[in-house]
């Protein structure tokens, strides 16, 4: 692993992820990306036949396949992205790790000692029917930490500021 | 016709296998015991990808030369 190292006595209580509707949203969007491919492959050979271009037929359902295949590269690049975008709780600290395409990342961290408040922001119908929001802790540097669309909000503040307190 | 389609078949295949090669490398590289690498997607990923690449192929050779 090398987002980060563990110290000597420092233990993971949790990994968040981000909440599945957040690529819920992703591949909603990606199946409407997909729509194209089978509509022209369906529509094009009601108009190409019998003409002149007729034997462009093949050469459009290959084009399809393809770009089937970049949609699909582009829903597992997303899901890496959301699959790393984390938040790891240990008992001295939290890692916010956000993951920004393939080769960048930003890796910060709240000593648990310095978390001062923690509070849970719900907005909107969806956050609160599927049960995920925001969580913003304020720290001793008058620094404010925000993590988006999480799931579990109440466990994991509960679970921060019993170790906060603890150290 | 199929000469072109063939060189963009081959360019678009590199192009997939370096991003794909680098997606699960960093799935992989920052897997730990807490956040482990996630088999199943990766091997829904390669098992969907192997049947559009050979649909692809199939399609590539019925291009008129």
């Amino acid at each position: 692993m090398s987002l980060f190292t563990l110290r000597p006595g420092e233990h993971i209580l949790k990994v968040i992820n981000k909440h599945w509707f957040v690529f819920a949203k992703i591949i909603i969007g990606f199946s409407l990306l997909l729509v194209p491919a089978p509509v022209a492959t369906a529509l094009l050979p009601l108009f190409l036949e019998g003409g002149q271009f007729a034997n462009l037929l093949p050469l459009i359902d290959f084009l399809a396949v393809l770009y089937a295949l970049l949609v699909l590269l582009l829903l597992f690049l997303f899901w890496m992205d959301y699959y790393l975008d984390m938040w790891v709780i240990t008992d001295f600290r939290i890692i916010d790790i956000e993951q920004y395409g393939l080769f960048s990342r930003q890796v910060a961290e709240i000593p648990l000692k310095q978390v001062q408040d923690v509070t849970v922001e719900v907005h909107g119908v969806l956050q609160t029917f599927l049960r995920f929001g925001a969580i913003r802790i304020q720290t001793a540097g008058e620094r404010e930490f925000a993590i988006e669309d999480i799931p579990r909000l109440e466990e994991t503040k509960e679970l921060i500021l019993t170790h906060a307190h603890k150290t | 016709m199929f000469f072109f389609a063939f060189l963009f078949f081959a360019g678009f295949a590199l192009f997939y296998l370096i991003l794909s090669l680098a997606t699960i490398y960093h799935l992989w590289r920052f897997a730990f015991p807490e956040h482990p690498a996630p088999v199943s997607i990766t091997a829904g990923f390669l098992v969907l990808s192997g049947i559009l690449w050979f649909l692809a192929a199939g399609l590539l050779l019925q291009i008129p030369s």
